[in-house]
Formats: structure tokens, sequence, C-alpha cells
């Protein structure tokens, strides 16, 4: 009888010990193990329907987006990057926001509507690009399927920091765009 | 209703129940003050979550917090009447809106469906962005289901306590009282 509770216990004590690393840990490590790596080009297609590609963001300091429309954290990341809109301008970093291939396999509205819907009134500024990933970005980028995680990208095409949910990381995307190259 | 009054009249009457609350609704308020958010901020629990909290967590932390503080301060009274507390409900409710708002936009579940792939590959792909994305659209729901599954278990922990403390006596049958 006190085996039995003792081993009951222990299931328990594994089974959240197992969920609680978990939490702990996956929150603060989100890469795609492309960290200080180059950014592979991969292609996208904007609003617009223009086709462009990742290899075409050398340059510039880029903070590339990929974002599920359902997500929650993508919402309260947009509100919190369009605040800031003035300020990354400012700074002269690129901003690509892409949502991601198939929305991550469930439904969700379109960029246009998300934008609508999370930040309404607002307007992209000029250094915004908005669009949908291709299968490929999906791929190189995103591989885990994570429905919100960003790169920052220096102008020489390297990726120096992938995280995810803006909204709660926004001090160093801001620390990003100050940096010199 | 009548059982869960009279339930809270017998545990405010018990002092270590009635400090059980005391410290217990500040402490669970707090607890879901912060986690609730965490589905905006990709898992993150503490200040940068809590500066999330939106009116609508806010009633919700709140209502979970004050559910969960008046069971557990009942299941306390319950065990030191010597007897079993009923506690499916108030475990599944606890779990179900903490756990809610970590799965739904964090790396979490894309990671531990990655371990499983391992082991079942039909699992890989877009299997967790589904899951995900129908956590994070229905995540509402699925924190009011929650609330609900914490108020029955207030409402069990509440007749059991209402009942009374009691000895379970066998039944006899009407003939075996004609023998004696």
């Amino acid at each position: 009888m006190v085996n039995a509770t003792s081993c009951a216990w222990r299931r328990r004590v594994i089974c959240f010990g197992v969920l609680g690393a978990l939490t702990v840990l996956a929150p603060a490590g989100p890469a795609t193990a492309s960290d200080h790596q180059a950014a592979p080009p991969a292609p996208f297609v904007t609003v617009g329907g223009h086709r462009r590609s990742t290899a075409g963001l050398q340059g510039h300091r880029t903070f590339l987006w990929l974002l599920s429309t359902w997500c929650g954290s993508c919402a309260a990341g947009l509100k919190a990057v369009a605040e800031h809109a003035g300020q990354l301008r400012n700074d002269g970093l690129r901003v690509v926001i892409l949502r991601n291939y198939k929305d991550d396999g469930y439904p969700g509205p379109g960029i246009r509507a998300f934008f609508a819907r999370a930040v309404p009134g607002f307007r992209a500024p000029s250094n915004w690009t908005l669009g949908q990933t291709s299968k490929q970005l999906d791929q190189s980028y995103n591989p885990r399927h994570y429905p919100d995680v960003y790169f920052l990208i220096d102008s020489g095409g390297d990726v120096r920091a992938v995280g995810s949910a803006p909204a709660a990381t926004m001090g160093r995307i801001l620390h990003f765009a100050k940096s010199s190259n | 209703m009548r059982p869960i009054i009279v339930a809270l009249r017998l545990a405010w009457d018990d002092t270590i129940c009635r400090w059980s609350a005391i410290v217990g609704l500040p402490l669970l308020g707090t607890v879901y003050a912060a986690v609730l958010p965490a589905s905006m901020t990709g898992g993150r629990i503490g200040w940068v979550s809590l500066r999330l909290l939106t009116p609508e967590l806010g009633i919700l932390a709140v209502a979970l917090a004050s559910l969960l503080t008046l069971t557990v301060a009942l299941m306390v009274l319950i065990v030191r009447q010597g007897r079993r507390a009923s506690k499916a409900a108030v475990t599944g409710g606890a779990l179900m809106a903490l756990v809610t708002p970590l799965l739904c936009c964090s790396p979490v579940l894309p990671l531990a469906l990655g371990a499983l792939a391992v082991a079942f590959p039909a699992i890989a792909g877009v299997a967790a962005g589904r899951m995900q994305g129908y956590i994070a659209t229905h995540e509402t729901s699925l924190l009011l289901v929650a609330v609900g599954l914490t108020a029955v278990a207030l409402y069990q922990n509440a007749r059991r306590v209402a009942s009374g403390p009691h000895c379970r006596i066998p039944a006899r049958r009407p003939d075996s009282q004609s023998t004696r």
C-alpha cells in the first residue's frame, strides 16, 4: 500500500518536473539553431504580391518576424512594435513581418486583417514589409513551427539573435536597433 | 448554494481554515494574475506578464483565485475532520487554468511534440500548430471551463462539509432487528 502510494507520488513528481522544466526552459530558448549564423536565403511574398528573398535583406539591420495570425503573443507583440515604430525607423531598422506558412496549420486571418484587428488605424511605415512566408523559408527559419519567432539580422546578413514575443522582449529589439552594425 | 454558505461559515469558525484563506487569496491571486497573461509573453511569467494583464484576464484571475482559495479552505476543514476531500475537479480546474496560457503561444508544445515525434513520426509537422491554434482561439472558453471546474470542486467539498463528520455504520436488515 505504502509502495503504491509512493510510486503514484513519484509519477506525479516526474510529470510535474518534466512540465516545469519545459515551461522554464522553453521560453528562454526558442532558437532554431541559426543564432550567429548567416541568414539563409529563402523566398517570401509581400502583401503587394511581389516575390522577394531574404538574401535581399543584406545591407540593413533587419527585424525579421515570423508569426501566426491566431497567436496571442503575436497580437500583443505587434502592438508593442507598432508603439515603437518611430524609434525603430529613426534607428534605421528594417521591419519584415511575415505570416507563417499556412498559418502553422491552423486557420487564421490574413496578415492585413490581423494588422487591422491588432493595431486598428496603424499604417505601416516605409521601413516595414509585410507578407507571407514560403514553405522553403518556413523550413529554413522555423522548422519546429513556433507560432511566434523573430530574428535580428545585422547588415552583413548574420543572425545576431533569435527570440519570441516582442511584447516581452522589446528592450532587446530596441537595443539591437541602436547597435552600430 | 445553501451547502456552500453553511460550509463557509463552518470553515470561517476554524482558525486554520480562516488563515489558509486569508493567506491563500492574495498568493493565488498574484499567481493567476502573472500566469494568465503568459499567452502574450510566449510563456514568460513575472513582472513582464503582470504588465500585460487585461481587465478580462484580471476578472478571471480574481474568480479563479477566490474559488480555489475557498475550495482549499474547505478541503483543509474536511481533512482536519479526518475525511477525504474531493480533489479531482479542483486539480483539473487549477491545472487547466495554469497550463492553457503556457501552451498556446510558447515553444513548450512544439518542443514537447518534437521530442515525441522521435518515437512517433506521425505527430511531427503541423500537429503542434493545430493544437496551439485551437488553444489560442479558444483560450477564454478554456479558462471559463477551468472556472466551472473549480466551482464544481467548491460545491462538492461544501456538500461534504455541510453533511458534517459522521461514522459509517453498516446497515442492518429489518429481520436481524427482530431476532434481537
